[in-house]
């Protein structure tokens, strides 16, 4: 027996942690333990590749190896890895927030999603984060902006996004009440990659708990100064107050929706729940309908009127204390592979996640995200998410689910000691009461009190909506027109006037964005089919024009290709452009990068056998006949929406062909991110549009070379000068969120 | 024993072998055995079609079962079918064109196209939010987040008579996507190249089965 | 403007301004509103999936057509076998046939992850590192050269901070890091203003519904 150093409760032979409050019984896990799991080919292949996993290797837990070195099933690390520590640190507070992000986002967010899943078609769920820190980078940014949001749809989040949030929370919420001024955040800071740090923290590295290896000394390397520890607890903290606010059930923040608060309240049991792997099943559960609260009906669904109080966290919620231990590390995750690693080969160790994994193949199947979400939730969700975990827990090895919010103890499975010591723990957990909110008669705050909190976490938005009606109502006035695309521009013109021979210039226009970019892609695409569509030698040949094929690997495509070219071709008034002939639409195929990669390896017939609009063979159109494989295509114009679509089709197709006349045209979000792409040469494109500037410079281009009006009442001026004033507003508010801190910030998040 | 070699074992091999041959054939042209590999390659996407549909049927069953036991949030569920159902009874219905018709597309353009465009332009709002909460001039790395975001803000500032101040930030801009944040990205490019790569192999080798049971 | 243009106009204002009502709070409306949204936009897929893929692939495998060879339909036929066999997916007693159609999807995904990097991404982006450190451009290819180096440090090399050589590392790859937060700020920039576009876009369109109700 093992007494627990904390509450001194006794407790059986190999248990982590202490049963009654949950505090870790020792320390069990050398350091050194990690870099076994990791096989050898590996580890050589990572001093190879980096000299770096060497080292940082043997060192064990104070530097951990990069995530993709690590083991374990990818889902589980695949969270935030791009985050880094200070910004979780500042977006924690808001972390519930992701849960909401509507799909785009989250793609973007989650690296699972956007890059690896997209792009490899299949074995997107696997990848590391590294993955997804690189390609996806935005993870953090979804972090960045969900904090806010909340976003629109929370029955769009992908589940990848899921189990960031939760277990964000699982890490922030619990355990700043306890213990605020935790010195391993700023440890983290100090000692490791940022994202390595998140991928750690998802990971709940198996010495985790106790203490965060390295943080000492990172603290004591760097005295924290008063103001540094004073900030510390503040942002940690923010969750706290926040759940009070909800509990006030005013709608304070962005992050305040009663749902959303709820969700708070309910992460003891998220935290305590799903190792991470589960957490990323768990989590539609309660993202569910965007108001987990709502749904689950849980007991801290708020009550208007209420007053916050800033006592309860620790009194409201007894057991956080509890979970807070657990949340952190997890116990049971590390422990298991742990207990079972040295007998266990990798390989079996990398079934474990058995309905995770799953589930994550839907996932990387080059579903659209919202679908994957749904459908995510759908085998996820149990009816009772607060117990969700503990249902799911049983259901891996069991067919039969355990008793669902009943105090029972679930049937154990008949799995190694240490899942079953797993399996204890949260049956004693289960078994405690569950926090019941306190009925807090408070006499309800004035309408302007309340007014306030509503505005304190809205104002962002709603000063932004305000600079752009205002930027709408001032006169707009021409941009300059920089003239920096026009050798992109040039250079297409080139290609389509350079064809030699009789038939016309093939020119392969890939639609490969959604709708939600329509904002960007649609004045692109509408001015590039107008180039197209122009004659290319009105004097010679008025009937003479580039023959276009438009294929997607989207399901919106087909009917974004269509729409823009009729809408062109209907604003154009030319004679006689005809489908089939001058134009052909053959949207789309799903798998993503498998598609494209038979795409470079048969005839694009093969890999497009009917056409969109009536869904006709290729060859029973004219322009089919004359289409081959990719080499017989004269210019191929890749139009993305997102990253992972770009990386694809450079990856997969302007590798083959490397010349091949390609232009990329995407949205000016991707051009940091596709940079570097652009620099490499072999790769990179003979040129790129981005944006709604390059739209507009576009437009200009024909206007001035071939007197084409694409929009003649100039839209697009307009919108550029209403996005110059937004964007102005936005660094107004960077500017005010640095004056008021409190204003924008801990308040205004309602934590 | 028997079930393991079913689940486990076979598909790990099938798995492996394929991936293997799709492997060199990227690498290596094999014109004969073409067809073969290119059609291996083709499972895959008829298999992510059919993921699709799967998830689909998931997603009706889960959500007619919460219409059916009248679970809280049951109307949402009654929306979410009925618009898939009419979408596809506009699209199957004899005489319809498909994809391609009318009413399929009036239901695109006036339904999906405005509701997609706008939840995505709404996390414009949280980002100011996350924006004000975030970004603060605290720590050298928010500086530099922060700093360089407002650059690119300020240097895309689509530069009018009235802007004619933001010209210099415009080139620093120019330089700063150019030069240092493109080798910061180009680092996290080749880390996530590695991490594809390691990972992938590993997928290859089964060391790591996601597709396990 | 026909009576279905104006129509869906009304409607899809409509549905844009219960989208944006998400602002001041959240409300059934917002709800039912991701609901349609949804509904509308799984009906789409599969209705593509089914005509445009699926059926087509069906149709090939089964009636030979022009240029279609038999190892070809052979193996589309089996590849459709695969796919159906995900439905076992529904049914729990065999549920484990689902591991056959997912291994042989993650085996192709990972080759083609593996090659994609390799040939695509990583000699790539290695390459384009290797840049003459002299002539002109000498002063930023350096600057590239030396980030890409400091941030390649910072991802992989992690150490402890003991010693001198300890910590003169770990802040080489602090320095490292923070090079990378330059591209991330450009990013957060870049992807502000593709929201920022997105939200104009939206108002613009309501500016043209209400020109169509206001004189």
């Amino acid at each position: 027996m093992i007494v627990c150093p904390k509450c001194r409760a006794l407790n059986p032979d190999g248990f982590l942690f202490c049963g009654r409050c949950g505090k870790p019984l020792r320390e069990e896990k050398e350091p050194g333990k990690e870099p076994e799991e990791i096989p050898s080919w590996l580890k050589e292949l990572g001093e190879g590749l980096a000299a770096g996993p060497g080292p940082a290797i043997r060192a064990g837990g104070g530097e951990e190896p990069p995530p993709w070195l690590e083991e374990g099933p990818a889902e589980e690390k695949a969270t935030p890895e791009g985050l880094p520590p200070w910004l979780a640190e500042e977006a924690a507070p808001a972390e519930e927030a992701a849960g909401e992000l509507p799909p785009w986002l989250v793609e973007e967010g989650a690296p699972i999603e956007g890059p690896a899943a997209e792009e490899m078609g299949v074995a997107g769920p696997v990848v590391g984060p590294e993955e997804g820190a690189g390609a996806g980078l935005p993870p953090w940014l979804a972090e960045e902006a969900a904090p806010a949001e909340e976003g629109p749809a929370g029955e769009e989040m992908p589940v990848a996004g899921a189990p960031r949030p939760e277990e964000e929370e699982a890490r922030a919420v619990p355990e700043e009440p306890v213990r605020a001024p935790e010195p391993w955040l700023e440890g983290l800071e100090e000692e490791l990659p940022a994202w390595l740090a998140m991928a750690e923290t998802e990971k709940r590295e198996a010495e985790v708990f106790p203490s965060w290896p390295g943080a000492p000394e990172a603290a004591a390397e760097r005295p924290t100064t008063p103001a540094e520890e004073a900030e510390i607890p503040a942002v940690t903290a923010e969750p706290v107050p926040s759940g009070a606010a909800g509990e006030a059930g005013l709608p304070a923040g962005w992050g305040q929706e009663a749902g959303q608060v709820a969700m708070e309240a309910e992460t003891w049991e998220e935290g305590v729940g799903p190792p991470a792997e589960e957490a990323a099943e768990a989590a539609p559960a309660h993202v569910e309908e965007g108001g987990p609260g709502e749904e689950a009906g849980l007991p801290a669904v708020p009550t208007e009127g209420a007053t916050p109080l800033p006592e309860v966290p620790h009194g409201e919620f007894p057991e956080v204390e509890v979970s807070a231990e657990e949340a952190g590390p997890a116990p049971w995750l590390p422990h298991v592979p742990e207990a079972e690693g040295e007998r266990v080969p990798d390989w079996a160790r990398a079934l474990q996640p058995q309905e995770s994994a799953q589930a994550s193949f839907l996932e990387g199947l080059e579903l659209p995200d919202w679908l994957r979400v749904e459908e995510e939730r759908v085998e996820e969700v149990p009816a009772e998410p607060t117990l969700s975990w503990l249902e799911r827990l049983g259901e891996e090895e069991e067919v039969k689910p355990a008793p669902v919010g009943t105090t029972a103890r679930p049937p154990l499975p008949p799995l190694s000691p240490a899942r079953r010591r797993a399996a204890d723990l949260f049956a004693a957990l289960v078994a405690a009461p569950e926090p019941v909110p306190q009925e807090r008669p408070s006499p309800a705050p004035s309408l302007l009190k309340r007014f306030f909190r509503w505005l304190s976490g809205r104002w962002p938005g709603l000063f932004l909506l305000g600079v752009l009606l205002v930027g709408w109502v001032l006169p707009s006035s021409p941009p300059e027109i920089a003239q920096e695309n026009w050798s992109v521009l040039e250079r297409i013109d080139q290609v389509l006037r350079s064809t030699a021979g009789e038939d016309p210039p093939l020119v392969l226009v890939a639609f490969d964005w959604d709708l939600h970019r329509a904002g960007e892609m649609h004045p692109l695409g509408t001015a590039l089919m107008r180039h197209l569509l122009r004659p290319i030698d009105p004097q010679r040949d008025p009937r003479k024009r580039p023959a276009v094929v438009a294929v997607s690997t989207t399901f919106q495509g087909g009917y974004i290709a269509q729409e823009v070219w009729e809408s062109a071709r209907d604003a154009s008034g030319y004679e006689g452009v005809a489908y089939g002939t001058d134009f052909l639409n053959l949207a789309m195929r799903p798998g993503g990068e498998s598609a494209l990669r038979l795409l470079t390896s048969q005839p694009v017939s093969a890999t497009f056998p009917v056409d969109h609009l009536f869904g006709q063979p290729v060859e029973y159109y004219a322009l089919g006949k004359r289409l081959g494989r990719l080499e017989g295509i004269d210019l191929l114009v890749v139009m993305a929406g997102e990253e992972s679509k770009a990386v694809a089709w450079l990856e997969q197709v302007r590798s083959r062909y490397p010349h091949l006349p390609c232009v990329l045209i995407a949205p000016a979000e991707l051009r940091p991110v596709l940079e570097p792409y652009m620099q490499a040469r072999g790769i990179s494109p003979d040129g790129a549009l981005w944006g709604l500037r390059a739209a507009f410079e576009y437009e200009d281009w024909l206007n001035r070379m071939s007197g084409i009006v694409v929009h003649r009442d100039l839209p697009l001026e307009k919108r550029l000068n209403v996005l110059a004033v937004a964007q102005l507003g936005l660094v107004a508010l960077v500017v005010l969120g640095n004056l008021l801190p409190l204003g924008g910030g801990m308040e205004g998040s309602g934590r | 024993m028997v079930r393991r070699i079913a689940t486990v074992v076979l598909p790990w091999l099938l798995g492996s072998v394929i991936g293997f041959l799709v492997l060199i054939h990227f690498f290596v042209a094999l014109p004969e055995l073409s067809p073969l590999l290119n059609g291996l390659v083709e499972w895959a996407t008829i298999i992510a079609a059919f993921a699709v549909l799967v998830g689909v049927a998931n997603l009706v069953w889960y959500h007619g079962r919460r219409l059916l036991s009248r679970e809280r949030g049951w109307e949402y569920s009654l929306v979410l079918l009925l618009a898939m159902a009419v979408v596809l009874v506009l699209g199957l219905r004899p005489g319809s064109y498909g994809v391609g018709d009318p009413l399929v597309q009036w239901v695109f353009r006036y339904i999906l196209e405005p509701l997609a465009t706008t939840f995505f332009s709404l996390l414009a709002f949280s980002l100011a939010t996350g924006i004000v909460r975030a970004l603060r001039l605290r720590h050298v790395e928010t500086i530099l987040v922060t700093v360089t975001a407002v650059v690119i803000l300020l240097g895309q500032v689509p530069i009018t008579s009235s802007w004619t101040f933001l010209r210099p930030v415009a080139r620093l801009q120019e330089w700063l996507l150019r030069v240092p944040a493109a080798a910061g990205m180009r680092v996290i490019l080749i880390g996530a190249a590695i991490g594809a790569a390691t990972t992938g192999m590993r997928i290859l080798l089964g060391l790591e089965r996601p597709y396990a049971e | 403007m026909d009576s279905a243009q104006l129509a869906g106009m009304w409607i899809a204002a409509f549905l844009t301004l219960i989208v944006y009502s998400y602002l001041i709070g959240r409300n059934p409306l917002f709800r039912f509103a991701q609901h349609l949204f949804l509904g509308t936009a799984i009906g789409y897929a599969v209705l593509i999936v089914l005509q445009r893929f699926l059926a087509p692939e069906a149709m090939r495998a089964v009636v030979p057509g022009p240029g279609s060879d038999p190892v070809s339909r052979a193996m589309t036929v089996l590849g459709l076998l695969w796919g159906i066999l995900l439905f076992a997916w529904m049914y729990r007693p065999i549920r484990w046939l689902v591991s056959w159609p997912l291994a042989i999807a993650f085996g192709v995904g990972s080759a083609l992850a593996v090659g994609g990097a390799l040939m695509g991404t990583l000699i790539p982006q290695v390459g384009a590192t290797l840049l003459p450190l002299r002539g002109a451009g000498a002063a930023d290819n350096l600057i590239t050269v030396a980030i890409v180096l400091l941030g390649l440090l910072g991802l992989f090399f992690t150490v402890r901070r003991e010693g001198v050589l300890g910590k003169a590392l770990g802040g080489v790859a602090r320095l490292g890091r923070w090079s990378l937060l330059v591209a991330l700020g450009a990013f957060l920039g870049a992807r502000a203003i593709s929201l920022l576009n997105a939200v104009v876009e939206r108002l613009e369109f309501l500016g043209q519904w209400l020109g169509t109700i206001l004189p």
